[in-house]
């Protein structure tokens, strides 16, 4: 029965007062406007916690995975006909451009050594689990499970099979939160293969980054493939993004290689080995 | 201690357990076929429901405990959910007086309203923190997801709370 009189610091807390909500609120105003202000104030229990909590999540998200995995194939059957002739036609256009890619590549390597230039893309890289989906409504963030041997870096830049995911932005001693480009604080310079026409990608929190900061008299076409620019330094050269599109008003934006529906397994980049040697 | 009250102890977990599994299910994505993932609100469904029967259940004090966690492992601004689940529970603890003892369509569509301002007010105040315009459609989606699941979330609180030990005048709750 409830004693009258003073509350105790409980019942402030509980529920039987509505000053310890009240209370509660104030506080969480507080910490929201504290990671609007200084957004890396909390970096550190954000690590903490997602160490903690990563088996869990891992435990939560398997069977999940797999219904979702299995929706997505019965939805699919009634293309895979269709698939099959696509893929046998692309099947048999790869084989032909594997073909000139060995020569290209071969005259390349001798161009290089009458240059005396040595310049590396191979990258080292981490393979590492998707935790939890990119399913928040706002953060388009993921966390991954990593290895603290291979000391993954801030900013490293993160694959799926397909082209680019994101970067790393935070890290744990077992985890690893990832910034999609989907998110809308990426930006990702990127520049169309083809021309070498340069442009940012900003992300949207949908699944079409928009193309911004174009030249005036940029020309884009739509299929247009996209890689990363290395421009900024965050995100190396060549990494593959996605092809240009353009939505209902015309702005130019990226369908990405990457899917994010459907992230199992990611690759993290180490570092690049090679180095641009001089002349 | 007395076996009866280890007895009431152990039967009063099973909620709580119940609730901490729906509350994991808010950090998942579910894909909708030919739509895309969406973020159904699990936690505002667990808020609601037990705002309206077993207030005691979400003391505020619990809510801002899981809504920090949930923006810590989520990448959302810290604060921003514990801001919400608090705004809400005392909105529907003003508003459990005209819900108890309804039939389940009204405590629905008394959850449709909820789940609305709920909507409304996370799009506007991570808006303003992120000084970006937030598109509205993914929570239009997560929302219509949530309505639609509320009679399964509704269903299963409700028998997870049939374990609760009947109260004596000793541990009396008055909610």
């Amino acid at each position: 029965m409830r004693k009258k009189g003073k509350p105790s610091t409980f019942s402030l807390f509980s529920g039987q007062s509505s000053a310890g909500g009240g209370l509660l609120i104030l506080v969480s105003v507080v910490f929201m406007i504290l990671s609007a202000v200084r957004p890396h104030s909390f970096d550190f229990m954000r690590r903490g916690v997602s160490d903690i909590f990563a088996p869990v999540l891992q435990a939560a998200n398997m069977p999940l995975q797999k219904a979702s995995f299995f929706l997505h194939g019965m939805t699919q059957l009634a293309q895979l006909q269709a698939d099959n002739d696509r893929l046998q036609e692309e099947n048999e256009d790869l084989r032909a451009w594997y073909q000139m890619a060995l020569l290209l590549d071969s005259e390349n390597k001798s161009l290089r050594d009458l240059l005396n230039l040595n310049i590396g893309y191979d990258f080292e890289h981490m393979s590492a689990r998707v935790l939890s989906d990119a399913g928040n409504t706002f953060v388009k963030t993921v966390l991954i499970k990593i290895d603290p041997r291979f000391n993954p870096k801030k900013n490293a830049s993160v694959l799926s099979g397909q082209g680019l995911v994101g970067r790393l932005v935070e890290i744990g001693n077992e985890t690893a939160r990832v910034l999609l480009v989907t998110d809308v604080n990426s930006r990702v310079p990127v520049a169309v293969e083809d021309t070498g026409q340069h442009a940012i990608m900003a992300g949207d929190n949908d699944g079409l980054p928009r193309l911004i900061h174009l030249p005036q008299e940029s020309t884009l076409q739509d299929g247009a493939r996209l890689v990363t620019s290395g421009y900024g330094g965050v995100f190396p050269y060549g990494l593959p993004v996605g092809t240009v599109t353009r939505d209902g008003d015309g702005t130019p934006r990226v369908a990405l290689y990457a899917q994010f529906d459907r992230l199992r397994i990611v690759r993290v980049l180490l570092g690049q080995k090679g180095v641009l040697n001089g002349f | 201690m007395d076996s009866d009250f280890m007895h009431m102890i152990a039967r009063g977990i099973v909620p709580f357990v119940v609730m901490f599994v729906v509350y994991l299910m808010g950090f998942m994505s579910f894909t909708v076929p030919l739509w895309g993932g969406a973020e159904v609100p699990f936690m505002v469904m667990t808020v609601y429901y037990c705002t309206v029967y077993r207030v005691r259940l979400v003391p505020p004090f619990l809510l801002f405990i899981a809504g920090v966690w949930f923006d810590l492992l989520s990448g959302l601004p810290v604060g921003m959910s514990a801001f919400l689940l608090l705004v809400t529970r005392r909105i529907v603890y003003e508003q459990r007086v005209y819900l108890t003892g309804q039939s389940f369509a009204v405590l629905w569509m008394g959850f449709v309203g909820t789940l609305a301002m709920y909507a409304v007010l996370q799009w506007a105040v991570f808006s303003v923190l992120s000084w970006h315009i937030a598109s509205p459609l993914p929570l239009i989606l997560g929302s219509a997801l949530g309505v639609l699941a509320f009679p399964v979330i509704a269903l299963i609180l409700n028998l997870s709370q049939r374990t609760l030990p009947a109260l004596t005048s000793q541990y009396s709750a008055v909610a």
